[in-house]
Formats: C-alpha cells, structure tokens, sequence
C-alpha cells in the first residue's frame, strides 16, 4: 500500500462519490464532443456506452430543465451540474470539517 | 426564437456581466480552467461570464420544467417562460448594484 492509497482511504466518503460524479461529468463531456463530431446515428460502441452510462443523468437534467433546451444544451447543462454538484459535496465537508485537505511539503 | 427565451436569454446574459457571483467563480478558476487554453484575464473573465449566465438559466429553469412537468405540457409555454424570465430576474437582482454603477460611472 503505497502513500497516495494511506491518503485517499481516511477519506473514501468524499473520494468515492467525487470519483463517481466526476466520471459521470467526463463521459458527458465525451458524449457531448463525440455527438458534436460524429455522423448522425454512429452506432460505435464508445458512443454506445457514452450513451448507456450518461442516459440517467440526461433523464434527471431533462426533467429540471424547460422544454425550450434541445438536447444538445441539456447535456452541456447535465455536465455543469455535475461540476456543481462536485463542488457542493466539498464545500459541504469542508463546511463539517471533514474535507481533504492538501499536504503540506516534505 | 420565442420571445419569451430571448428575454430569458438577454436577462442571463446581463447577469455573466454584473453579478457578484463572477467574482467566486474567477476565484474557481484554478479548479475549471482547462490547462489547455490561453491564460488571459481577458478570457478567464469571458468564460467566467459564460457560466454565470448558464447558471443562471440552469437554476432558474428549474421552477419552470417542474412546472411543465406537472402540468403535462408538451413545450414551454407563456407561463412557463413567466416563471423562468422571474427566477432569472431574481437571480440579477443582486447585480443591479453593478449595473447602475457601470451606467453612471
């Protein structure tokens, strides 16, 4: 067990959510960019499974987001709640106390 | 475009411009400035303006799509777009402070 994996562990209950959101956020950024870039209906399996691990998050994003947003900005929107979201959870912990910190030098 | 998403827009856009919420997200920058462009003011202060604004869409259309959601609506509506373009004005009211102190110098 090296020194990086003693540090993430005391705080898994950030690190495991923050690591969760932030592949959701990435794979929307990937979807986004690959659909913007991609012919209509590429049935690759990259863009499958972009599609397949992000359709919850777009399911969630739509239902908040008014009718007037096409898709296209509902993923970017999806994408920046993510970020939101990340930012929340730390501002959260560190509100409690409870937040990583950065170390200080050797 | 609607009249109702452009005032909606218009009133967003305003709010990337003059309110104090740009200052934290200036402050942010080290966490969402992507490393690969340019590191200007002039573009750090564009882009922080372009995620306040969306912000400001993003949170105040909330109110709005529960709202067509319950009411089954198949597209946005007059009132729809009323309660958005108001969650919008109440999230630039805090910038009208600027706004007045840029028109009159």
């Amino acid at each position: 067990m090296n020194e990086q994996t003693i540090q993430l562990l005391p705080f898994w209950y950030f690190h495991l959510p923050n690591y969760v959101l932030a592949a959701l956020m990435y794979t929307l950024m990937g979807r986004i960019i690959l659909g913007a870039i991609a012919p209509a209906g590429w049935n690759n399996y990259i863009m499958r499974a972009f599609v397949t691990v992000t359709d919850p998050v777009v399911s969630v994003v739509r239902f908040i987001t008014p009718h007037a947003i096409g898709l296209p900005l509902v993923l970017v929107f999806g994408a920046l709640w993510l970020m939101l979201l990340r930012i929340a959870l730390f501002l959260a912990m560190a509100r409690y106390g409870v937040a990583p910190t950065v170390g200080g030098g050797g | 475009m609607p009249t109702g998403l452009v005032l909606v827009l218009g009133v967003a856009m305003l709010n990337g411009l003059f309110s104090p919420a740009l200052r934290i997200v200036v402050l942010f920058a080290p966490v969402w400035y992507p490393a690969l462009l340019p590191q200007t003011a002039g573009l750090l202060f564009f882009l922080s303006s372009l995620i306040v604004a969306t912000l400001t869409l993003m949170i105040a259309g909330v109110p709005a799509a529960i709202y067509e959601r319950l009411s089954g609506a198949p597209d946005s509506n007059f009132i729809s777009m009323g309660i958005w373009l108001f969650g919008v004005l109440i999230l630039t009211a805090p910038g009208v402070v600027n706004m007045l102190a840029a028109l009159t110098g």
